[in-house]
């Protein structure tokens, strides 16, 4: 049987950079593997947040969507391996 | 944001330790892992003062401080935790509230008394890595070889003038501080605390770097200083990096070490020779 994969959602509204990265930072080290959504309401979060992940090495960013006014939905996949 | 945030960071320590979880080196597993740890400083002094501060400051759990003096006037130009109202204050306690202030998230064990071969072992066993800051080379002979017996890392680090010199032991992956100095210097060879003097800023860097040592060891990450023995010469601006072997004649740790926890006399050099303390 196909194992579900793990799609975990986090609320950064009302954070800013550099924090909304630490915050990712540390949920994506949590996850074993998996869909991390990000929301931040921080526009420049939405370009740093998956440049930092790109640069640490920590996933994949699948899509950044612009939500509406200042939010955007940030999806990244973890993946086995990636520390 | 709801839900627990990740390896149970509360919000305001995400916030505290948010520039060194940025480090692409450390992050918040090794933050966890750092707060999880323990670090023993052997010396309240010019040394352990600035040692301890970067320690607590990073996070380590629980930092253990040993000194069995108080605080005097004259160590107010490097010693950094102690102030001008805690002259005659014994260095632990002294130390022990400025760190508990700097941070809650630490717990600070002080050691208000000698250490000496009979309460080293007892001491020293509990903690992960070991910090020699001590003024006197009794005791850094001490720390080394009870380190060694037990197989606890350590850095040892010694400050006089404007010089400084230091190196980072792993028992049984590096050679040890008596492979490089077999001996401590006769008595008399090596000009006294108050003859010496030492400048302040020299024992904040070596002690920052000892720091340093401490935490990437704890985290796993870098290059210690180990099999090499730093020295800075700061009115020069002259660094060297001496790399040092494994001495096979070593009584600590070479091919027939003896048990000099119960026969060397650490005693016969128990001055304070170095002015870092």
């Amino acid at each position: 049987m196909k194992q579900a994969t793990v799609r975990k959602v986090v609320d950064l509204k009302g954070h800013q950079c550099p924090f909304t990265f630490v915050l990712t930072k540390a949920h994506l080290e949590e996850m074993d593997s998996g869909i991390l959504e990000v929301i931040v309401d921080y526009p420049p979060s939405a370009e740093n947040i998956p440049r930092s992940v790109i640069a640490q090495d920590l996933g994949k960013i699948i899509s950044v969507e612009h939500i509406e006014g200042n939010t955007y939905k940030i999806i990244i996949q973890k993946s086995n391996g990636i520390k | 944001m709801g839900g627990q945030l990740p390896f149970n960071f509360t919000m305001e320590q995400l916030q505290r330790y948010s520039r060194q979880i940025i480090l692409p080196n450390v992050g918040a597993k090794r933050q966890r892992k750092l707060l999880d740890s323990n670090v023993l400083i052997i010396g309240a002094g010019g040394l352990g003062c600035p040692a301890a501060y970067y320690l607590v400051a990073a996070g380590v759990g629980e930092v253990g401080i040993v000194d069995m003096d108080t605080v005097d006037i004259s160590n107010l130009h490097r010693q950094i935790l102690h102030f001008t109202n805690d002259v005659g204050k014994p260095k632990t306690i002294s130390a022990t509230e400025k760190l508990e202030a700097l941070n809650p998230d630490v717990v600070i064990t002080p050691f208000q008394e000698r250490i000496t071969k009979k309460n080293v072992c007892q001491i020293i066993d509990k903690f992960d890595f070991i910090l020699e800051g001590s003024d006197n080379f009794a005791t850094k002979f001490l720390i080394n070889d009870a380190c060694v017996s037990l197989g606890k890392p350590f850095t040892i680090a010694g400050v006089l003038r404007f010089e400084g010199q230091m190196m980072t032991v792993v028992p049984g992956n590096s050679n040890c501080y008596r492979c490089v100095f077999p001996e401590p210097p006769p008595l008399g060879t090596v000009p006294s605390c108050q003859e010496a003097g030492v400048f302040g800023a020299v024992t904040g860097l070596f002690g920052s770097l000892q720091a340093s040592e401490a935490i990437k060891y704890l985290l796993g990450i870098g290059e210690l200083l180990t099999g090499r023995m730093i020295i800075f010469d700061i009115l020069s601006m002259s660094m060297t990096i001496a790399h040092t072997g494994k001495n096979r004649n070593c009584k600590a740790c070479g091919d027939s070490p003896i048990d000099l926890l119960n026969s060397y006399d650490y005693e016969s050099y128990d001055v304070c020779e170095l002015p870092n303390g």
